[in-house]
């Protein structure tokens, strides 16, 4: 508020200045190049997802960040820095990133990774700097460098992983923690599920039959989190705990074999849904019982039952007591078994041995050497490599695996699925009966779907 | 031939010295009573930091850098913050090209000159004429209900033409800027507490830090003055200085 004179107009030439002294010429070339600027970790606004994973020797998560200038800008790069050492961006190499930030006020990406665990929350600092006019501190950020790890069965998952993984119903996953800073809470954060314990550094989470999703928690005292969810599928592996409840005599190598056969096979045989796999383990269990032993076919008959139930010993009555089970001496049942079945479904002669090489077997009670033959073409045909061979070695068809396999193969050859994807009403039942086992009333059969395969699956719940 | 970006760094600071030193000759002819009291050193540090305020508001060119300078000449060197000069700001934060922007506010500062100044000052120099009279009062600041009303009152009637121009609320949040800058200071009393609201409504919102008022901040910042009662006391008779000589100036021209 001194002497007061109008201002020289931006486009005349100062007067007394030098000739060239055009008023429009730039004078230096730095318009806005430090800027105020802002920072988000994890690309969120939010500070209690600022963390990041320590790194391995195997894997180096990163996390996104970004960053922009809040006042004008043109041209304008900033320079991050981590002066404790914990963080790089994000290369095991990169101590220090220069981002430009655009003129718009948009955001820039640049990521980071944790090189170091942190001592406690927050103690890994961003410094952002101007990289030109002194490198002024613009602004700054803090991180917290979590050495927290999950494992399962099958994953391990860090703090910041958006880990999704499948989850049968009631199966039992268990989640070990490692690495974390103090001691370990565990919480369920959506789903219906149990906890076996809530904290210390080791859980057992069991699906709920009717949840959808669950995510479990487990935060140490640096605030590190991992997130891990689950789609609890109806539909996917099986589990061994609903394998004993189908086979509840079966002891536990049985069902674990039972189980890994299943869940290496399902998808090739699309038994991926709760209606098939009811009606297939219901005709299973008929066929095995409760023990899921899959046998060879009993021939342990006496005489009279040779005479009543085959034609051959009623046309050979003398052989029946050659060959059934006497108090004098125990049944030839090989014997029996190639007489019974010689030259009937693919058989040879009683000569060729066919008839007791491929009685009935395995989970469905295979049973013929054209029909041996069939399914091994099938199994080929879908699995090849399965190392199964019915044809060359038909007591492979009694072992677990094999006679998961060609059980399933059989199933599929048949177009069972097509059958049990008609319904669960008695008719559907005896249409898939008729298909493994067109002989008998097949009461049985539903029992056993009524009662122990469609609850196992829980059909009502999750029919498809 | 290849230009290294050392070498053109250089150029670019040769280029920017070139030009402090002619915006330095020029401050010299827009507002010679003002360099005479600095001297060249701080003139041209003063120069200096005006030519870098004005490149934070994106004038990277000799133009608009010239008219910035002379605009902290005109407003003091925080004019560019200061709430009396919001219209300014507005120009000023526009997203307009440099261009543009310097021309708007020189076509505005213009009117202001016209309007507000007054004729060769002549509202200018009855506002420092009041503001000088308001010095031999014992407590010129007991007519309101309270400080703050009391000084926007003093200063709307004194400079009736600016406190249009900035508005009341301008005047009342300038107030509080100089009474919490009184404060920091411990400076007490009425009259005492008024004094740094009247140098910002004189000498700019940024006088405190002003460096073509030098002698506003290191007497705040004196460091054998101990009594604060002292330092507005000592700060006070600077300003009547300041407003005598250039009343007597004014008088004789």
């Amino acid at each position: 508020m001194t002497r007061v004179v109008p201002p020289t107009a931006p486009d005349e030439p100062t007067a007394g200045g030098p000739a060239d002294a055009l008023a429009d010429a730039p004078v230096q070339s730095c318009p806005y190049c430090c800027p105020a600027m802002e920072i988000e970790i994890n690309d969120t606004a939010a500070t209690t997802d600022d963390m990041v994973a320590l790194h391995d020797n195997a894997d180096r998560p990163t996390v996104p960040c970004r960053i922009r200038a809040i006042s004008r800008s043109v041209n304008a790069k900033a320079e991050l820095s981590n002066p404790d050492g914990r963080l790089r961006f994000p290369g095991a190499g990169q101590e220090t990133v220069t981002v430009s930030l655009p003129d718009d006020g948009s955001w820039a990406a640049f990521a980071i990774s944790g090189e170091m665990a942190s001592a406690a929350a927050g103690d890994a600092l961003i410094e952002v700097r101007c990289t030109k006019q002194g490198r002024p501190l613009k602004t700054t950020a803090v991180v917290t460098v979590c050495g927290l790890r999950v494992t399962t069965e099958t994953e391990q998952i860090v703090p910041t992983d958006r880990a999704r993984l499948r989850l049968g119903v009631e199966e039992r996953v268990t989640l070990t923690a490692s690495g974390a800073l103090g001691a370990v809470r565990w919480q369920i954060a959506e789903g219906d599920g149990t906890l076996s314990d809530e904290a210390g550094p080791r859980t057992v989470y069991q699906a709920h039959a009717l949840e959808q999703t669950a995510r479990i928690e487990a935060l140490d005292q640096a605030g590190c989190t991992v997130i891990v969810t689950f789609d609890v599928d109806c539909n996917y592996l099986l589990s061994r705990a609903r394998t004993s409840t189908l086979f509840p005599n079966a002891p536990d190598d049985r069902v674990n074999a039972i189980t890994d056969a299943f869940n290496e096979f399902y998808e090739t045989y699309e038994l991926t849904d709760c209606l098939r796999r009811s009606h297939f383990f219901a005709q299973v269990r008929t066929e095995v019982g409760g023990s899921g032993e899959p046998r060879r076919e009993g021939m342990n008959y006496t005489p009279p039952r040779l005479l009543e139930i085959f034609s051959y010993y009623r046309r050979n009555p003398a052989e029946a007591d050659l060959h059934g089970r006497t108090a004098a001496h125990a049944a030839n049942q090989p014997a029996i078994g190639n007489r019974v079945y010689a030259n009937r479904l693919g058989n040879g002669d009683i000569a060729s041995g066919d008839g007791s090489g491929y009685r009935g077997r395995g989970f469905l009670q295979l049973t013929g050497r054209a029909n041996y033959q069939a399914i091994q073409n099938e199994i080929d045909a879908n699995t090849p490599g399965s190392g199964v061979d019915i044809v060359a070695n038909p007591d492979q068809a009694i072992e677990i695996r094999g006679g998961m396999l060609s059980a399933m193969a059989f199933w599929s050859r048949n177009n069972a699925n097509n059958q049990a994807d008609d319904g669960s009403a008695n008719a559907d039942i005896d249409g898939v009966s008729n298909i493994v086992n067109r002989w008998g009333d097949h009461a049985e059969r539903r029992q056993n779907f009524r009662n122990v395969s469609a609850p196992a699956f829980h059909l009502d719940d999750c029919p498809r | 031939m290849r230009i290294k970006d050392s070498q053109m760094a250089a150029m670019r600071a040769l280029g920017r010295a070139s030009f402090e030193r002619e915006m330095t000759d020029h401050a010299r002819t827009f507002s010679p009573a003002l360099a005479a009291t600095l001297g060249p050193d701080l003139l041209r540090a003063a120069v200096r930091d005006a030519l870098l305020r004005a490149l934070e508001h994106g004038f990277t060119r000799k133009g608009p850098q010239r008219l910035f300078l002379e605009l902290s000449l005109l407003f003091g060197s925080g004019f560019d913050a200061d709430p009396q000069y919001a219209h300014m700001h507005r120009i000023l934060d526009t997203p307009d090209d440099q261009t543009l922007r310097a021309r708007a506010l020189h076509g505005h500062v213009l009117l202001y000159v016209e309007h507000v100044a007054g004729l060769g000052g002549a509202h200018v120099y009855d506002a420092l004429r009041f503001l000088r009279s308001l010095t031999t009062q014992p407590d010129p600041f007991d007519g309101g209900t309270t400080l703050t009303e009391a000084l926007v009152a003093q200063m709307t009637q004194g400079f009736p033409q600016r406190a249009r121009y900035a508005g009341e609320s301008a005047l009342r949040a300038l107030v509080l800027a100089g009474l919490e800058e009184a404060a920091k200071h411990r400076f007490e009393g009425a009259r005492v507490s008024a004094l740094m609201p009247v140098l910002m409504f004189a000498f700019g919102r940024g006088c405190a830090e002003d460096q073509f008022y030098p002698w506003i901040g290191a007497t705040l910042a004196d460091p054998r003055i101990t009594d604060p009662a002292g330092r507005a006391q000592r700060l006070e008779r600077k300003a009547v200085t300041w407003l005598d000589h250039v009343l007597a100036a004014e008088d004789a021209a």
